[in-house]
């Protein structure tokens, strides 16, 4: 079966430093995979690879059997690819709705597009796709607010429904959880489900154990460039290799707070 | 209609505010044009050449000038856009100095000695024109291509994500901007009857720059705003003569520190807009 999202022997250098060592995995359509490490595990960096924010020094990245290794990050998206970012990358001087519509711009391409005066026309349609997907996740009431006047929790679910307006086939989201609070995170978390259920594969990169736990159906763990384990939680946290990776401190601090 | 200083002053101000667009359009996007004086020149003698030689109707020759303009900013943007920061505003300010310098060298258009122009605009004409250039340009404002420049100021790898042709977008910004100098360049040419390279200098340029920063890019008055102010302010400190242009660069200064996001800013504007329905509904 082809996987939704594949990559193969991905390996990426930044000089001499050896960031992504010989990893590969696959996502299947719909699936909930968490990409979890130690900081520096170069989980950020497959994203990157991912969404094509760098270039791969070796290795295959596959959506949907496409090998998508050398196409232009600009063009990924049209593959289905979105993301968000670990440090939320809204655009901070215009406001949720306007950041809304340049999302769209997957849909609205051409030059025809980009010069329809549709700032003066408040019934376009890009206003009303933009207007609904903010009541369907209760952010209304903020559509014109500029977006550095919000706080973080509120940035972090508009890029959730920024990144979802494209209508991507693969979501990958950088440390959605960090900075929510434990509402939030369950709120988020029966969001990201529902998407899932609706056919997108989730890519996920999250120190959140129980968020992981709860979300995610597999998970790759890397350390130090090297995905060293994979399958479900319970199979992974058995693993000797994770245990001294990761897991075991995130173990040892449970044991200690229980 | 007014009297001459008054006529004169009109003409001036549309002449700064056409430039304050020239230089804003790249500006948006974060991109900084200090040669918007040489694509001001292009116009000004292809319009004027255009005129004199072939007799082309005046308003037929400046769109033509504004043209080639267009197609120089075009060819050399190409290269010049792939720096950024101060390699592109160095970058620029050269490619002005050069397009000055082949004007001040042409025999065909007179050289240093400067080039009559026979035809002539007045004042209303220039007006109109530049009160249309404004309509366009506020349609403009409200495009998704307007958006893009915003956005692109602030993300450009993030906007690469998102599909959008970032160079293609720049490009674009700065192709206008050197077509809209153009026309201020043909304008002027026209109504001041003379074309001389060195009234194109590098000062020029560098006022340009200076109304659209203090009048603000985040929306799309504020470059209109710092052109007027700064056509007027010089002249409300006439009496003052000598010291005039010292008074001047002190306010410039301390404007810069006060207010560093310009005289009109997006938050301003969306209060203003509030009570005519500026939250627009679903």
């Amino acid at each position: 079966m082809t996987y939704a999202l594949e990559i193969r022997n991905l390996v990426k250098n930044f000089g001499s430093l050896e960031v992504t060592r010989d990893v590969s995995f696959g996502v299947n359509k719909g699936e909930r995979l968490a990409l979890i490490g130690p900081n520096g595990a170069g989980k950020t960096t497959i994203f990157n690879l991912i969404s094509g924010v760098y270039p791969v020094t070796s290795g295959q990245i596959l959506i949907q059997g496409t090998d998508v290794t050398d196409v232009p990050s600009k063009e990924r998206i049209a593959h289905g690819i979105s993301r968000n970012f670990q440090n939320v990358r809204l655009m901070k001087h215009l406001t949720v709705v306007e950041n809304l519509i340049l999302d769209q711009h997957i849909n609205a391409s051409g030059v025809a597009n980009m010069l329809q005066p549709f700032g003066m026309l408040r019934r376009h349609k890009w206003w009303k796709q933009a207007y609904e997907a903010l009541e369907e996740a209760r952010l209304i009431d903020y559509a014109n607010e500029t977006v550095d006047a919000l706080p973080y929790g509120l940035r972090k679910r508009v890029d959730l429904v920024r990144a979802l307006l494209a209508d991507p086939k693969i979501l990958l989201l950088d440390e959605p959880a960090a900075g929510l609070n434990p509402t939030e995170t369950d709120e988020l978390m029966r969001e990201l489900k529902t998407v899932a259920q609706n056919g997108v594969t989730l890519l996920v990169v999250e120190h959140d154990m129980h968020f992981v736990r709860n979300l995610c159906e597999r998970v790759v763990v890397l350390n130090f460039g090297e995905k060293v384990s994979e399958g479900t939680m319970a199979e992974v946290e058995k693993n000797p290799k994770v245990q001294a990776a990761y897991l075991g401190v995130e173990a040892e601090e449970q044991d200690n707070a229980a | 209609m007014f009297s001459g200083y008054i006529d004169g002053l009109i003409v001036i101000l549309a002449i700064n505010v056409i430039m304050a667009y020239s230089a804003a359009l790249p500006l948006v996007a974060g991109q900084l044009n200090l040669g918007t004086a040489g694509f001001m020149a292009v116009g000004a003698y292809m319009a004027a050449f255009l005129s004199n030689e072939y007799g082309l109707p005046i308003g037929v020759a400046i769109l033509v000038g504004s043209l080639a303009s267009g197609l120089i900013a075009l060819i050399i943007g190409i290269p010049v856009l792939r720096t950024s920061g101060i390699y592109l505003a160095l970058a620029t300010f050269a490619l002005g100095q050069i397009l000055v310098a082949v004007f001040l060298n042409l025999e065909i258009v007179g050289a240093a000695q400067g080039y009559p122009v026979y035809g002539y605009i007045e004042m209303p004409t220039i007006a109109l024109t530049t009160i249309g250039l404004l309509i366009l340009l506020f349609v403009l404002s409200q495009t998704r291509f307007w958006l893009y420049l915003t956005a692109i100021k602030n993300d450009p790898t993030v906007c690469d994500l998102f599909g959008i042709e970032v160079r293609n977008v720049q490009l674009a910004a700065f192709v206008l901007g050197g077509m809209l100098a153009a026309v201020a360049g043909g304008l002027q040419a026209h109504y001041l009857s003379y074309v001389e390279a060195q009234s194109f200098g590098a000062l020029i340029s560098i006022y340009t720059v200076l109304f659209v920063i203090l009048g603000g890019t985040q929306t799309v008055l504020g470059p209109l705003v710092g052109a007027a102010f700064f056509t007027f302010l010089p002249e409300v400190f006439r009496s003052g003569e000598e010291w005039r242009y010292a008074i001047f660069a002190a306010f410039i200064i301390g404007f810069m520190v006060l207010r560093p996001q310009g005289m009109i800013n997006a938050n301003m504007m969306r209060r203003l807009k509030a009570p005519f329905g500026g939250k627009a509904s679903a």
